[in-house]
């Protein structure tokens, strides 16, 4: 139930317009996921329609360019807060704003111009962002509709603007919202965490121009005090091994199946777990060489965007879409495949 | 009565816990209105929001989870509640057993009940694989000490 002055009708009008602002508030008006579902089905079906033929790969995103509203919640745990600054706006004196903004132009980036998608929904949405969420907040996270982030307690954690992978990592939850959105519990759950950390890294490497062999492969660098023995929070290419500290424990992350934690807290594990596939995405990247986002971000990217995934899919099924995606750009005789079922099969998933 | 806040997931996924243990007349007087005031039968059945943070609280029989965004009201200020008097050794008479951080249920540590059952909360799993409370960073002032330590064990008085 909503309230509106404007009829269904014509929300359903507006909502299908090239301007995306007005579009995008009718699409909320109508009830987002309802749209979102349709529009994806609907690419979904003519992909499916011609399964030979897949959106191109490689360069794109020539015309795309973000819109980005960045807010500042001035210590309170209110949301969106006081508006900052937008798109084309100078800088201002607060950094986090700064790093908000430029994280935000980066994510997007990477999704256009590796992708050629057009922002999170793939119809140019605004970028939103909070910054400064309540008090000591020692966490970043995305409603829904926007990034919010805290400044840490200063103690452990400094600003969670500070690591570009955190923008990367929620404005990809953002994307999966509009994909896969697979269920935030247990393996689906972790998946949807997994994802966002592959993205974050794929950001943080096209933004820096790191080969596979190059990247560090950590999420989260930067945020910890250095009063904290730890280089990140967690760590793709050795996960288990990010942080090591008298005060905050060490790294529970499991690199393979081996070591998957059964756990009822944080929605199952999701933080957890996600090392498996985090592991197996970086196996990937370092068994075809080069630049993570082109071959293996690909590969994930058709994953996530594709027909194969349900909502509540798990590490198996993942896998198996992931090497259905790659053998669908690749072909079944491509090293991309044989790389694809050889990370997964690394890290305990596949046999 | 004991009385646990468990906290846990976040984007860096790490576990805290505060934990008080109250006496009367403090419990009767302070906490049970608060916590009688506290919707335990009626807790929303909705998916988190991605990287916030889930709650599990649990005032004596009496247990619950929730989703960050649902720590509203009484449950907002029976956890703040409880944080402050463990992290300051105690209102009143409330016997604060202290913060602790890191740690997580490990996998194999006995039977497992489903994932995201929202009761339950074994008193054994509780505890982090390694407790610890540094006085001078999480929660106390230095010199403090944390009284009393939990039945199970001395908690750490600092590094």
């Amino acid at each position: 139930m909503y309230c509106s002055f404007v009829p269904p009708y014509l929300l359903r009008r507006l909502s299908l317009l090239e301007d995306a602002p007005v579009a995008e508030a009718a699409q909320r008006a109508l009830g987002r996921d309802a749209l979102i579902r349709r529009r994806r089905n609907a690419v979904c079906a003519r992909i499916g329609e011609h399964p030979g033929i897949l959106p191109p790969a490689g360069p794109g995103g020539e015309g795309l360019h973000p819109t980005r509203r960045i807010s500042d919640a001035q210590h309170q745990e209110r949301l969106p807060g006081v508006r900052v600054r937008t798109e084309g706006e100078a800088e201002v004196q607060d950094p986090a704003v700064n790093e908000a903004y430029d994280g935000l132009g980066y994510t997007f980036d990477l999704y256009a111009q590796a992708y050629g998608r057009n922002s999170l929904d793939g119809a140019g949405e605004i970028l939103r962002a909070t910054v400064h969420y309540g008090e000591d907040y020692d966490n970043a996270f995305w409603n829904g509709t926007r990034m919010v982030f805290g400044d840490g307690d200063g103690k452990v954690f400094q600003r969670f603007t500070k690591s570009l992978s955190v923008v990367g990592h929620e404005l990809t939850h953002g994307v999966m919202q509009h994909t896969a959105n697979l269920v935030y519990q247990g393996q689906p759950g972790a998946l949807n965490e997994s994802v966002s950390d592959v993205f974050a890294a794929l950001v943080e490497q096209h933004r820096f121009g790191q080969t596979a062999e190059e990247a560090s492969w950590l999420i989260g660098a930067g945020l910890f005090t250095d009063q904290v023995n730890g280089s990140a929070l967690r760590s793709m290419k050795a996960p288990g091994t990010a942080y090591d500290d008298d005060v905050i424990g060490k790294d529970p992350q499991p690199a393979t199946m081996a070591g998957y934690v059964d756990t009822r807290g944080d929605n199952g594990g999701v933080h957890l777990n996600s090392g498996i596939p985090n592991h197996a995405f970086y196996r990937l990247a370092v068994l075809l060489g080069g630049n993570a986002w082109e071959r293996a971000g690909q590969i994930w990217y058709d994953t996530i965007t594709g027909t194969r995934l349900g909502r509540e899919s798990g590490f198996a099924a993942f896998a198996e879409a992931t090497a259905a995606a790659a053998e669908s750009r690749y072909g079944k005789d491509s090293e991309e495949l044989k790389a694809v079922t050889a990370a997964w099969t690394e890290v305990g998933v596949l046999e | 009565m004991r009385i646990d806040v468990r906290r846990t997931g976040g984007f860096a996924g790490l576990t805290t816990q505060w934990a008080v243990d109250v006496a009367q007349p403090e419990l009767g007087d302070v906490w049970m209105p608060l916590i009688d005031s506290c919707p335990w039968d009626d807790v929303p059945d909705d998916a988190n929001e991605p990287d916030r943070y889930v709650y599990s609280i649990s005032a004596g029989e009496r247990e619950v989870t929730l989703p960050e965004h649902h720590l509203t009201g009484p449950w907002r200020a029976l956890v703040d509640r409880t944080r402050d008097a463990a992290r300051t050794g105690g209102l009143g008479e409330a016997g604060a057993l202290g913060e602790t951080a890191g740690g997580f249920e490990a996998a194999g540590s006995g039977p497992q009940p489903p994932v995201g059952r929202d009761d339950d909360v074994d008193d054994d799993v509780l505890e982090p694989d390694r407790p610890v409370t540094d006085p001078s960073r999480w929660a106390t002032e230095p010199g403090q000490r944390l009284f009393p330590p939990p039945a199970d064990g001395p908690v750490e008085d600092g590094r």
